[in-house]
């Protein structure tokens, strides 16, 4: 089946000439715009497969081979393609839920001219003031080509520090500030703090965690004598704000931080 | 005295285009030569191309990709009579600059190009001419959702006509949302292949975003004479790079690759996380480049807009950001093979050589996320 469409395929170009260069011809291009906010990120992903690239990618959603994509056929096609992204925030690793999809007929994309539209959320767990938000696609990799973008935030209390690249593409990681995450550690009795493969679960007085990184004990000690206790100290509570030194131990977290960048 | 005279030249180069803006822009004459072509259809003409100013489907209905794949709303010249496409030639020439007008002419005239040469690589590197050109291929199937909603129904709202027209100056089409006025809303929209050119009129004021320009051939031959219709915009940007110092360019040249446009169509008033080379790193010569190079785009429309367009980017200069990725050179007279983009509040500029053939095909961007189809001049 493969082998046929991509020899129909084939066919199509040369028959088609010109118009199959008017488009894209060999490449799937996987173009991902995150737009993100407080507590999550959503994602909209365009996948355009090439006139030749597309009965391969045919053939992966018409797992039935009828011609037809049927709806779980998307569904099912549109959970591989999260299944193929590794998405990691502060390091951890979150899973994208899938909100909704859209796929053109088979007929459009043996043209070259489908879109196949996937939007998808990942919940983003509370952390320190620094984050980093980590894209890696490994869908179809050999074939494809990449575009991974973010919007610019809303939220206010949001600010990118950097964008961060491979070479094409295919991972991305989103440096930001987030003022109100202090807030959330401050304010709540439940906070959590990461700093690479060290991480602190605060709770309310009580602390657990485990230390095993080099620098895990000097960021505990550093978080203990100048943070927390002028959280809880008469100064704060007289209106004392302790930020500097919450920015202080965030950028070191930060320095620190362990980063899953990695070029597949 | 050094800090006078910058001064009074920053305002001597802002005069003209302050001028400009204080001239009463020619909307009447755009009215009056909208009316002229609205009076020369049909009632059935009449209905195709005239649509509800809301109608956020027709608004999306454009592409980078031909009529026969995409179908476009509205009446194409090739279904006007001579009298109306005439008429709609005038019109062109009132909304747009001369500059406006060479250009998407210089697009049509890209597309008879490939109409009959085809493109110069062609399958296996031989070329020719395509089969659509001539009598276009069969169109089996809906049309593509690419590049905009599909609509159902009514003239100009569904499949493309079964005489597959692919190629040609002649199909590019108009439309109008709402109705064309000196006081109201409206828009205009012409297009085809390679071009969409969204025109929103508010009383004096004209925007022409979001619009796409792009051709294929991007060098070829007419009557002797040697035709680039996205020359400019790829002359001056290399220029603008490689005045650029070395630590510049590490900011400007991106060390990944950008396979397309990131906000081409149905990318509707999105603003993205800018990168590359920020404006207020330029020196004022640097600077200067930029806007002269951002004018290929804000000179489409006529020039009262385009004065009013370019005081703001004057405006938001030191917030402007230049990005390049790709090969830093180009033999001259030959187009780059590189992407870039400029970003600034109210901008979005991008040039993205397609990867078939990258010299000789470009697609380009013109956006301002706060203002697509002037949305922003609608806000109480």
């Amino acid at each position: 089946m493969k082998w046929k469409d991509t020899a129909i395929a084939a066919a199509c170009l040369l028959l088609l000439g010109g118009v199959a260069l008017a488009h894209r011809v060999d490449e799937y291009l996987q173009a991902t715009i995150i737009s993100l906010q407080a507590n999550q990120a959503q994602a909209s992903m365009r996948l355009i497969p090439g006139v030749l690239v597309a009965p391969s990618v045919i053939d992966a959603i018409d797992s039935n081979h009828d011609g037809v994509f049927s709806e779980s056929e998307k569904r099912a096609y549109a959970q591989r393609v999260l299944g193929d992204l590794s998405i990691t925030m502060d390091g951890k690793t979150i899973s994208p839920q899938l909100l909704s999809w859209s796929f053109p007929e088979p007929a459009q994309m043996r043209e070259g001219l489908g879109e196949i539209r996937i939007e998808y959320r990942v919940e983003l767990p509370p952390g320190a003031q620094h984050r980093a938000l980590t894209l890696a696609n490994y869908h179809l990799n050999p074939t494809s080509v990449y575009l991974m973008n973010a919007v610019v935030p809303e939220d206010p209390n949001i600010r990118i520090l950097a964008q961060k690249r491979n070479k094409v593409q295919s991972v991305y990681e989103l440096d930001y500030q987030q003022t109100n995450a202090v807030g959330a550690l401050s304010g709540s009795s439940i906070g959590r703090l990461q700093h690479g493969s060290t991480i602190f679960s605060l709770q309310g007085f009580s602390v657990s965690g485990c230390v095993t990184s080099p620098k895990g004990p000097i960021t505990f000690f550093f978080y203990w004598c100048c943070c927390f206790p002028l959280r809880c100290s008469p100064l704060a509570r007289a209106g004392f704000d302790p930020q500097v030194f919450i920015e202080a131990f965030s950028a070191f977290s930060a320095s620190s931080r362990h980063s899953p960048w990695a070029t597949p | 005295m050094r800090k006078f005279l910058a001064i009074t030249a920053a305002a001597f180069l802002s005069l003209p285009s302050f001028a400009m803006a204080q001239q009463t822009p020619p909307t009447a004459e755009i009215v009056s030569a909208a009316n002229n072509l609205l009076a020369t259809l049909s009632a059935e003409q009449h209905q195709r191309v005239l649509y509800a100013f809301d109608d956020a489907n027709q608004r999306a209905r454009w592409s980078n990709l031909p009529t026969g794949f995409v179908p476009r709303g509205g009446i194409s010249l090739k279904q006007m009579s001579a009298p109306q496409r005439n008429a709609t030639m005038k019109l062109l020439a009132t909304v747009l600059s001369p500059m406006g007008l060479e250009k998407v002419n210089e697009i049509r005239e890209a597309d008879d190009d490939f109409k009959g040469n085809g493109s110069k690589r062609g399958p296996g590197g031989q070329g020719g001419p395509p089969p659509g050109g001539q009598n276009g291929p069969p169109q089996n199937g809906p049309p593509p959702q690419f590049g905009g909603p599909g609509g159902t129904g009514g003239p100009g709202r569904g499949r493309p006509p079964l005489s597959g027209d692919m190629f040609g100056s002649d199909l590019y089409y108009i439309s109008f949302l709402g109705t064309p006025s000196t006081t109201q809303p409206w828009m205009l929209q012409f297009g085809g292949h390679h071009l969409a050119l969204n025109i929103t009129i508010a009383g004096s004021k004209g925007v022409l975003t979001p619009t796409l320009t792009g051709a294929q051939p991007a060098i070829f031959q007419l009557n002797g004479k040697t035709i680039r219709p996205i020359g400019r915009e790829s002359d001056k940007a290399l220029a603008l790079l490689e005045s650029l110092d070395e630590n510049q360019r590490k900011h400007a040249v991106l060390a990944y690759q950008v396979a397309d446009l990131v906000l081409g169509p149905g990318q509707d008033g999105k603003k993205i996380v800018p990168d590359g080379l920020t404006a207020s790193a330029m020196n004022a010569k640097q600077q200067g480049m930029l806007l002269d190079l951002i004018a290929e785009w804000t000179g489409i429309l006529n020039e009262p807009s385009a004065a009013a367009r370019m005081a703001e980017m004057k405006s938001d200069l030191n917030d402007m950001w230049f990005a390049w990725s790709g090969p830093t050179t180009a033999e001259p007279g030959s187009n780059i093979t590189a992407y870039y983009r400029i970003q600034g509040p109210h901008l979005v500029i991008e040039y993205a050589p397609q990867r078939d053939e990258p010299g000789n095909h470009v697609h380009t961007m013109y956006r301002d996320p706060t203002n697509d189809y002037g949305s922003g001049l609608l806000r109480p």
